[in-house]
């Protein structure tokens, strides 16, 4: 139907159609420039043009024209827009040019809320249909999809818990608003050759630099107190890592007060200020500022204040400040220059310069510090950690809270990060190997004139979609998870998805780059099928691309193999260490803390007592336990070479020593308790005496410095009456040091009991009850050495844990791609397979071959895991003293286990094809 | 299953009656004259849209003509599913009349 015999209907008056014609075609002839067949906009200007030759001024309104444009959708645009045109002309020749325009500007502003409505739900129901379409999909093939949907949720999970913890560990601190400008002094200092890391400084030298220097805006010192037993009433609770305050620390430190005067509250003596979570278990909801507790079941102190926790990303963790006027009360060492006691904290002001302050600093120090030190050759060297490095950099000893690992946070995240990259492989070669399914429906839709593009966003959206629904999956495997993850890293972290919106923001992100990323591939090789090839045979079977899966699988196992293999080698050298002979026997000893101070009861009449009980074998006062005790001195030898004076471990006891740690002579006598000589004779170990190059090491005198009653140091002549056989006190990280065995009669802290080897459980009972008789106020405490012992090694052991729990994960996630992987080629060969069969082969002659080409993959992933673990591993061990060997069995099973599991994954799965009965599989196509 | 609103009796209505000529415009000025009052364009074209959706009409594309400043109009049918949607919504009216007591007040 042509444009002239289209009859008009009659709200048209009809004008000259020859007319009409003739003004095309003189327009369309004149516009020279214009090549193309008009366009409607052209077409539209000529009836304009001809419009206004008829009729002046009858334009449609612009600006409501462009409003009906906008809220048209694309396809019904311009018939829309035809029909409004349609009835203004109308208009406009009925009634006048301003009647149309009037009527058409009302027009398209009351149908603005329609058209508008039309257009969302038009927009709505056409992303219902595609979402109604991929779910389809996805649910055609279920098992792939929940396949895809369990490897990527794991993986998504294991990464989100990774990145709980490094945001955790990388946040501390970050809470207190002068964070940027609040500092602490480090305190490297070195004595006769030996290096301390020290965190403490002489109490004054905090305000004294306040004092003199205008760039420090405030000072403040605090010092660990340990753990209190407070009482009121009848309540009584431990109170744990409490630390000593002075009022400036709220200067410095962000705190929320929520009870009593910020300004006062740590001013007096015997003052405590309890957190808010202390204060409930020990007052209820009673208000606690005002009342005394009993703290030790001997002090009265004042509680003046309660402020809310810190939050777990804090590298001070407290259950109750106390003033540190008490500890210059209590001990007189706040206000003395003598001692490396108190960490000290700056606030600067903005602009300081820290490479011009330290040396100021440190020279404070230096002319502040007391002769004695001085005299003793001790170098100090100040720093200045920022407070949100300190958890993580800190190099010092006596940290208040265990500190971060750097290194360890590093391995976590690769690890995490390659068990996520796992997860999206399997998904990109799950996706691709589905391709032949959809081969047909890709060749038929391009057939039927679908856009690539279309097709693209169509795949793209069916992957984001799948991720999606891995995260929902993910979330609940992060609960699910949490608590066996806390307890791995021994962690605090908690998941509140739904409290900050960052996080929710952060995991949908997470989703969707993972679906975008890991659906790409997959979108660009499905939609790049052409039509003739998928619908005249089976594709996706390409050289390359399965060249590119071979590829893909075996790299999963080379991590997996991988981490199999440092689990096994982080395993064996932890039982090398449980089980390496110490040179004493760490079962059956406790150590029972000796109460300290003017009231006590003496020590001896506690051993004498303890003796008399039957379990117990032997007994010994000293003043450290080995593996968790370390105190050292300054020792001078006679005639040695190299290095006047030396920094050792050293242990004061009353004698018993090697007897009661069962500890052997290599030379000389044990210390005799008839001699009174002997209070001054000293025992080497066997190292001490080989580093000093001594053969006749009985009969020498050593000297020791020590601290005598009045925070002086004196120096005392030692004999050498003997050598006692290498026994390792101290952790096997390190090497063995010399010792030096001491026989004294006061400054004792423990005493060591060694217990008969049966009813153990009774003995500590009795022994319970003798100390209730000698000490009735205090609690009985004692530690197993063992407990000890294994707490050396808590991070390795932890280390352990983790690498278990992920290898499980890695091998769970490869063998979930391994397995789809073959259950796409078993499929796609069921014909061969069926034929092969009519030929006579066995069901285990099938097995075999279908299993062949993933064997070789492993096996190749076997040669690339055995050198990358064997380097990961001998680095880790270096951090030991004393290493278990590599046990190339070891390496060997874990590729075999890998192999194993990799044959069962497959294999479970062929067995459904082989078994298939030939005629059925012939018919397939 | 749903019945049709009063608009979309009388837009399919107006479809039938129109047969070959129903596209916007005539549907508009149809349905208007039926219902005593104009329509906007707009509530027009949702609910046809939604008719469309629901698979009681169809459309198909006329050819552009100078008039409309080239632009093709969309013309609607009723298919059979719509027009059995009609026949629903005439004996669903049927029924509930015939409940209702023939009383003849004075």
């Amino acid at each position: 139907m042509s444009i002239a015999s289209q009859p008009e209907k009659d709200h048209f008056h009809g004008n000259s159609k020859i007319g009409n014609i003739f003004e095309l075609a003189c327009v369309y002839l004149l516009e020279s420039n214009k090549y193309r067949r008009p366009g409607p906009s052209t077409k539209k200007a000529i009836v304009m043009k001809k419009a206004n030759t008829d009729k002046e001024k009858s334009r449609i309104p612009r600006f409501a024209s462009s409003v009906l444009r906008f809220l048209t959708p694309d396809e019904n645009r311009a018939s829309i827009t035809g029909d409004y045109e349609e009835m203004f002309d109308e208009l406009a020749r009925r009634k006048g040019p301003l009647a149309a325009r009037a009527w058409y500007n009302a027009q398209v502003f009351k149908s603005f809320p329609l058209l508008a409505a039309g257009l969302i739900s038009g927009r709505f129901y056409m992303l219902m249909t595609d979402l109604k379409l991929a779910i389809r999909n996805l649910l055609k093939s279920k098992g792939y999809s929940i396949l895809n949907v369990a490897g990527l949720a794991l993986g998504m999970a294991v990464g989100f818990l990774m990145l709980l913890f490094v945001f955790q560990e990388t946040s501390f601190d970050r809470f207190h608003e002068k964070r940027d400008r609040i500092f602490r002094f480090s305190n490297a200092v070195a004595v006769e050759g030996r290096q301390m890391n020290l965190l403490g400084l002489p109490g004054p030298l905090g305000p004294l630099l306040k004092e003199t220097f205008p760039e420090v805006a405030n000072a403040t010192r605090l010092r660990s107190r340990g753990d209190l037993s407070v009482a009121q009433g009848e309540e009584k609770i431990e109170l744990r890592q409490t630390i000593y305050a002075e009022p400036d620390f709220f200067k410095i430190f962000t705190a929320r007060v929520l009870q009593g005067d910020r300004e006062k509250m740590l001013e007096p003596p015997y003052s405590l200020v309890l957190t808010d979570e202390s204060a409930k278990r020990l007052f209820g909801s009673e208000d606690p500022v005002g009342k005394i507790v009993m703290v030790n079941q001997k002090d009265p102190y004042t509680v003046t204040g309660v402020i809310k926790k810190f939050p777990p990303n804090s590298h001070l963790q407290f259950d109750a400040l106390v003033s540190l006027a008490t500890r210059q009360k209590a001990n007189g060492d706040v206000d003395i220059w003598m001692g490396f006691n108190f960490p000290t904290y700056l606030e600067l002001r903005p602009g300081a310069s820290i490479a011009d302050l330290i040396p100021k600093f440190q020279k404070v120090l230096e002319d502040n510090l007391p002769a004695a030190i001085k005299a003793l050759n001790v170098k100090t060297e100040l720093g200045l950690t920022p407070l949100p490095r300190i958890h993580l950099y800190s190099q010092s000893e006596n940290e208040f809270i265990p500190p971060g690992n750097p290194a360890y946070i590093r391995i976590l995240t690769l690890i995490s990060f390659f068990i996520l990259l796992l997860a999206g492989i399997n998904f990109v070669t799950l996706s691709t190997a589905r391709a032949g399914r959809r081969a047909k429906e890709i060749g038929i839709r391009k057939v039927l004139g679908a856009e690539r593009r279309r097709l693209i966003a169509q795949f793209l959206g069916e992957s984001v979609m799948l991720s999606l629904i891995s995260l929902t999956a993910a979330i609940g495997l992060i609960y699910l998870l949490l608590p066996v993850f806390n307890r791995l890293i021994a962690q605090n972290l908690s998941f509140q998805p739904f409290q900050g919106i960052f996080v929710l923001l952060g995991l949908l992100g997470l989703a969707l780059a993972v679906g975008l990323l890991a659906g790409i591939y997959p979108a660009l090789v499905l939609s790049g099928f052409s039509p003739q090839s998928t619908l005249k045979s089976q594709t996706g079977a390409g050289r390359k691309r399965g060249i590119l899966r071979g590829g893909l699988v075996t790299f999963q196992y080379v991590v997996s193999i991988a981490l199999i293999c440092c689990t096994l080698i982080v395993h064996e050298q932890l039982r090398f260490l449980r089980n390496y002979d110490l040179g004493y026997d760490k079962d059956q000893l406790a150590a029972i803390p000796l109460v300290v101070g003017p009231n006590a009861e003496r020590p001896e009449v506690l051993k004498s007592e303890v003796l008399k009980i039957p379990g117990v074998e032997r007994a010994v006062l000293c003043d450290s336990v080995p593996a968790r005790d370390n105190n050292e001195t300054i020792f001078r030898f006679e005639g040695v070479a190299a290095g006047d004076r030396q920094v050792l471990p050293r242990v004061k006891t009353d004698g018993d020593y090697l007897s009661t740690l069962g500890l052997t002579l290599a030379a000389g006598r044990d210390f005799d308790k008839t001699r009174p000589a002997d209070r001054t004779a000293v025992l080497l170990n066997e190292t001490l005496v080989r580093k000093l190059g001594w053969t006749e090491p009985l009969g020498k005198t050593i000297h020791m410095t020590d601290t005598d009653d009045k925070m002086g140091f004196t120096e005392t002549p030692l004999t050498v009456i003997g050598v006692v056989k290498d026994f390792n006190f101290e952790s096997l990280h390190t090497p063995l040091r010399g010792q030096v065995i001491l026989n004294q009669d006061k400054d004792f802290s423990t005493l060591l009991v060694k217990l008969r080897a049966n009813a153990i459980q009774e003995t500590m009972t009795r022994l319970g009850r003798v100390w209730k008789s000698l000490e009735p106020n205090r609690p009985f405490t004692y530690v197993f050495l063992s407990e000890n012992f294994d707490r050396l090694y808590r991070t390795d052991q932890r280390l352990g844990q983790v690498f278990i729990f992920f290898t499980l994960l890695a091998l769970f996630v490869a063998g979930l791609g391994l397995f789809g992987l073959a259950a796409f080629t078993a499929e796609r060969r069921t014909k061969e397979i069926g034929i092969r069969k009519v030929l006579g082969a066995s069901i285990s002659d099938i097995i075999g071959l279908l299993t062949r080409d993933f064997v070789r993959f492993v096996l190749l992933a076997n040669l690339i895991a055995w050198p990358v673990a064997y380097v990961a591993m001998k680095s880790w061990t270096r951090s030991f003293a004393y290493r278990a060997e590599f046990n190339p069995l070891l390496f060997a099973g874990a590729g075999a286990a890998a192999l194993l599991l990799a044959v069962l994954t497959v294999g479970l799965r062929t067995v459904k094809t082989s078994t298939a009965n030939p005629v059925k599989s012939l018919r397939y196509e | 299953m749903e019945l049709l609103t009063r608009l979309e009796e009388a837009i399919l209505i107006a479809v039938l009656r129109l047969a070959d000529d129903a596209y916007g415009v005539a549907v508009n000025l149809e349905v208007s004259r039926m219902f005593g009052k104009s329509y906007t364009l707009g509530a027009l074209y949702f609910a046809l849209d939604q008719l469309v959706r629901k698979e009681y009409l169809g459309k198909r594309m006329g050819d552009s003509t100078a008039q409309r400043g080239g632009k093709s109009k969309t013309y609607y049918r009723v298919t059979p599913e719509g027009k059995s949607a009609l026949d629903a919504v005439r004996a669903h009216q049927e029924r509930l009349w015939k409940t209702v007591p023939q009383t003849t007040e004075g």
